[in-house]
């Protein structure tokens, strides 16, 4: 094919990392809305929104391709802003890797969120603090570490999307086509190093990946059990 | 520490009524001049709701609430209502809990509530406070290190530093240790005997309020009506 080999593995990282910082502010956006404001259907809009966790990846993309393909109103107005359709594109590969991220960020945030202690939200408050300065300065400050946690998590899922880049962004060698994919290719047309290569490397990123994950969430539990046990320093000089 | 005085000294009036379930009616009536007031009453009975009305954490089913030439909050018949939020009030509220945020040290924790004000004057007024409140050397320790003394003088820090108009204070010895509380009950007097605003002390320690009543300070309880109602009065 004279394609450079590692390409495939390039574009994943690529087309993960940038649907995970997308996913990380739609996510907590909508972690932070669905915490803090209680409205009508709040739970069923939760429920919608974490819909693609639980669909079939034909389902979704199925989906995605009438919402964002060239007859859609999202379709034409991507098309109006850049000067060709999105389907089929690397930014579709984005828009399926944040199918998973950004409702898993979501439910992370809000449960993060849920979780901060409202005294510390009343003493921001009693201090003159917005609402909007409380949340960016003490709720998800407190919060940030379960949010991180998932937003590595999204990143390593994003790295591995199958299904849904194939139905929306296609299988196109050196524009489209995603580690996962040049993957199935290879070992369909026998090429074992490539495929060997490729999962090789997925395995070690994803690997590292939830492993400093763990790492992350060990220190939370380390933090909040020091919380509780204070080192009482000498007495004190009145 | 003050600013100087040259508008009269704030009260703080309220006058509210607050149905929480059937059978539990709080009723206030609160004229609180500049200095310490003390509010006693017994646990459970209702002096942490007084206060998270008075701070806006909760609001009255009705009545008014006035800072100085301020209305805070005014739900009355026939009348639009007027709820002024929580961070627009100008009241510090020293909670039972010290509440300190466990991501900043003990010098941003007291800086929180000036981020309007330049970083000059902001760290200057940190310094001030430190001083005031023996907390220099801690300035940069994270509050999970320190002792439940020292985390009230810090909460304490930082309700004084944006300079509120009111100051409200619940149990705040409660969270101290025994042999601890003493000499800070003292140096919570000699700061707050300092201040030209009026300070709203809440507990449940007959020495306490002792303490604060040698001290010249009016008290206030906190009481059950044969009615069913709990009442906030100045009658002992």
């Amino acid at each position: 094919m004279g394609l450079w080999p590692w390409h495939p593995l390039l574009l994943s990282l690529c087309v993960a990392a940038v649907a995970t910082i997308l996913s990380l502010l739609l996510g907590v956006a909508g972690g932070v809305l669905l915490s803090r404001r209680r409205f009508v259907g709040r739970d069923l809009l939760d429920a919608i929104l974490c819909l693609p966790l639980t669909l079939p990846p034909t389902v979704l993309g199925y989906y995605l391709l009438v919402a964002l393909g060239r007859m859609s109103p999202l379709g034409r107005l991507w098309e109006a802003l850049f000067g060709q359709p999105l389907s089929f594109t690397p930014a579709a590969a984005v828009v399926a890797a944040m199918v998973h991220g950004v409702p898993s960020i979501l439910k992370a945030s809000r449960a993060a969120l849920e979780d901060v202690d409202p005294l510390l939200l009343r003493a921001a408050a009693s201090l003159g603090a917005s609402e909007p300065r409380r949340i960016l300065t003490v709720a998800l400050p407190v919060a940030r570490r379960p949010i991180l946690a998932a937003a590595m998590l999204a990143f390593a899922r994003a790295l591995g999307d199958f299904g849904v880049t194939l139905m929306i962004a296609g299988d196109i060698p050196g524009y489209t086509q995603t580690a996962a994919l040049a993957i199935y290719d290879a070992v369909q047309a026998g090429r074992e190093r490539q495929a060997l290569g490729l999962i090789a490397a997925l395995s070690l990123i994803a690997l590292s990946i939830l492993y400093i994950t763990n790492r992350l969430s060990d220190r939370q539990v380390r933090t909040s059990t020091s919380d509780e046990r204070p080192t009482r320093e000498a007495a004190e000089h009145p | 520490m003050s600013p100087a005085a040259s508008t009269p000294p704030p009260r703080l009036l309220a006058d509210l009524w607050l149905r929480r379930r059937p059978g539990y009616t709080l009723k206030i009536d609160l004229q609180l001049q500049a200095g310490v007031s003390v509010l006693i009453g017994p646990s459970g009975a209702g002096k942490s709701t007084t206060l998270d009305l008075l701070a806006g954490h909760l609001h009255a089913d009705q009545g008014m609430i006035r800072l100085g030439a301020r209305t805070l909050f005014a739900r009355l018949p026939d009348q639009r209502a007027t709820v002024v939020p929580a961070e627009s009030r100008d009241i510090g509220y020293v909670m039972q809990s010290p509440s300190l945020f466990p991501h900043m040290d003990v010098a941003k924790n007291i800086a929180y509530g000036l981020f309007a004000q330049p970083r000059s004057q902001r760290s200057a007024r940190v310094i001030e406070l430190a001083a005031e409140l023996d907390l220099t050397p801690l300035l940069s320790r994270a509050p999970q290190t320190l002792s439940g003394g020292e985390r009230q003088r810090v909460a304490l820090a930082r309700a004084l530093a944006p300079r509120p108009q009111a100051l409200l204070l619940d149990e705040p010895l409660s969270a101290v240790d025994l042999a601890q509380r003493d000499p800070l009950l003292h140096r919570l007097q000699r700061v707050l005997s300092t201040l030209a605003i009026p300070v709203l002390y809440v507990t449940h320690s007959v020495e306490e309020q002792r303490f604060f009543a040698n001290a010249g300070s009016p008290l206030f309880t906190l009481q059950a009506q044969p009615n069913g109602t709990v009442a906030v009065s100045s009658q002992p």
